[in-house]
């Protein structure tokens, strides 16, 4: 019995908050003086955002941020980790270069869009240019973190058994600092949705999810608008989900993992 | 039989060591004596932070003395470590957990191509009389502290080392396998005698493994005492409990309590100023 209380638990637990979502949402809208044209009905955000599911132009929209955070995230963290392996491989570049990152990390990304758009303009370039500046100093510093923390003794022993300068950084050190790499990649991602529909917010597009909640917003569809909101929602969520997926499948160990 | 591989010996002479922080210099070795060589397994025993693990990494070249030298003769590698099986102390970090524990075992296939199949082979043989109870293909951060103290071991026997350097290689073990474990070592080693330095808390492991057992003291930062352990090989775990083996064991006792009052001693002058 207890066991079966228990299992009904486990479905019920993470529904727990939407429901609370709901009846709050409700609740306001019926008692509160807010304009009901701005708080649309609960049920039809619900139809609407299924709606937008077979709507081509939704997609489209979807798809363009979709690729200017899969553009930025990935550039950004490739080059994040081979910097990051650098100065945590190097203690003098360690010491340089980790203060600067830390601080360049801690300027809000939303403070440099004016510098974006006098140097880069207003393009996909701009955009996904403040994604990676965004994004790329995170990972960086958790890749140098990870190798710096890494296991002296295991580098020995692959000296010991045979390994090059350079089998050490990639056997060892690099795949010793994987799981760290993924708590920078986990924070990236998310970033990375953020930055880019407040991109297509600032300085419009053509097509982007962000575009598109201006657009609803400015015509008061405002049941659209809601309904891309709670896409938007979804899709930084699955991401980060995947995100943590992957990792679990590149670096099964790294739960026993202690460097 | 493995491979014949050449032995090597290793001599420390006069070596000094101290680690500097900021604010203190902590002397570690005052001035140690010891030379490793074919034929022969010298076991180290002596309190805690007596400069075992130093001594071992002096030892490997991991870590350089302040004064006095190092030498390996008949280094015939360019690689200076080449051929050293060192076992630490640390068993979680002296595994690689992204590896299975065939390959932890055959580590230098790893790393080189052309080796892979010859290791991996050894490996399999070595794995199957320490650890059969363990799938190779399995992996190796879920297993026990002590298999994966098991695991650095065949890794040690399998790579036809020209030395062992063992620091607290078996402290994981429980007593009936640790019995066996060196039994095995033994067996290995008689076929090939290559010099070993074998670091242990376990007295009774101490007096099977050694033809010496040197005590090296916290107090001195030297090496103490020298005792021989004449018993015939291969041992058993009856050579534990003759008239001789009661001796070593009561001076070896001896020693660690004066060590253990030093350091009680010494704790209250600490104090005091």
């Amino acid at each position: 019995m207890s066991n079966r209380l228990r299992a009904a638990g486990v479905w019920v637990a993470p529904l727990v908050a939407p429901v609370a979502v709901i009846v709050l949402w409700e609740t306001f809208r019926q008692f509160s003086a807010v304009n009901p044209s701005l708080l649309p009905p609960v049920g039809r955000v619900v139809s609407r955002s299924f709606q937008l599911l077979l709507d081509s132009v939704f997609w489209q929209h979807w798809w363009a941020t979709l690729a200017r955070v899969t553009a930025g995230f990935c550039f950004a963290t490739a080059t994040g980790v081979i910097a990051g392996l650098a100065m945590g491989y190097s203690r003098f570049l360690f010491k340089v270069l980790v203060p600067a990152v830390d601080f360049f990390r801690n300027i809000p990304v939303t403070t440099l869009y004016p510098v974006f758009v006098l140097a880069v303009g207003i393009g996909d370039l701009s955009k996904v240019g403040m994604i990676v500046t965004a994004t790329v100093f995170v990972v960086a510093l958790n890749a140098a973190y990870g190798v710096s923390r890494g296991s002296e003794t295991r580098r020995e022993l692959a000296r010991l058994y045979g390994a090059s300068r350079w089998q050490v950084l990639t056997h060892v050190m690099l795949i010793e600092a994987l799981p760290q790499i993924f708590v920078g990649m986990r924070v990236s991602i998310s970033l990375a949705v953020v930055v880019s529909i407040l991109t297509e917010l600032f300085m419009g597009a053509q097509r982007g999810i962000g575009q598109r909640i201006m657009e609803t917003y400015s015509t008061y569809l405002v049941t659209e608008m809601y309904a891309v909101i709670f896409w938007a929602g979804v899709t930084g969520f699955a991401l980060n989900r995947g995100m943590a997926v992957l990792e679990r499948i590149v670096v099964p160990w790294a739960e026993s993992h202690q460097p | 039989m493995g491979r014949v591989t050449p032995a090597m010996k290793l001599v420390l002479s006069g070596v000094h060591k101290h680690f500097k922080s900021r604010q203190t210099t902590k002397q570690v070795l005052r001035g140690v004596d010891l030379a490793l060589v074919p034929g022969e397994i010298v076991a180290v025993v002596g309190s805690n932070a007596s400069g075992k693990t130093t001594l071992v990494g002096l030892l490997a070249r991991l870590i350089a003395p302040s004064s006095g030298t190092v030498e390996h003769i008949d280094d015939e590698t360019d690689n200076d470590r080449e051929g050293l099986a060192v076992l630490w102390q640390n068993y979680r970090e002296s595994n690689f957990p992204w590896l299975n524990v065939l390959d932890n075992v055959a580590l230098s296939g790893v790393f080189a191509r052309r080796k892979r199949d010859d290791a991996r082979a050894r490996a399999a043989s070595v794995l199957a009389d320490l650890l059969p109870e363990v799938d190779p293909s399995s992996r190796v951060y879920r297993l026990s502290g002590g298999q994966q103290q098991i695991v650095s071991l065949a890794r040690a026997l399998a790579s036809e080392p020209r030395a062992v350097l063992a620091d607290e290689a078996l402290g994981a073990i429980d007593q009936a396998r640790n019995w066996l474990l060196v039994s095995r070592f033994e067996q290995w080693w008689l076929a090939r005698r290559t010099p070993v330095l074998w670091v242990s808390h376990n007295l009774d492991e101490a007096m099977l493994i050694a033809d010496r057992i040197v005590l090296l003291s916290v107090s001195t930062g030297k090496i103490e005492e020298t005792i021989r352990v004449g018993a015939d090989r291969p041992r058993t775990v009856s050579s534990l409990s003759g008239r001789e083996a009661t001796e070593i064991r009561r001076r070896l006792v001896d020693f660690l309590k004066g060590e253990e009052e030093w350091r009680l001693r010494t704790r209250e002058v600490q104090r005091v100023q």
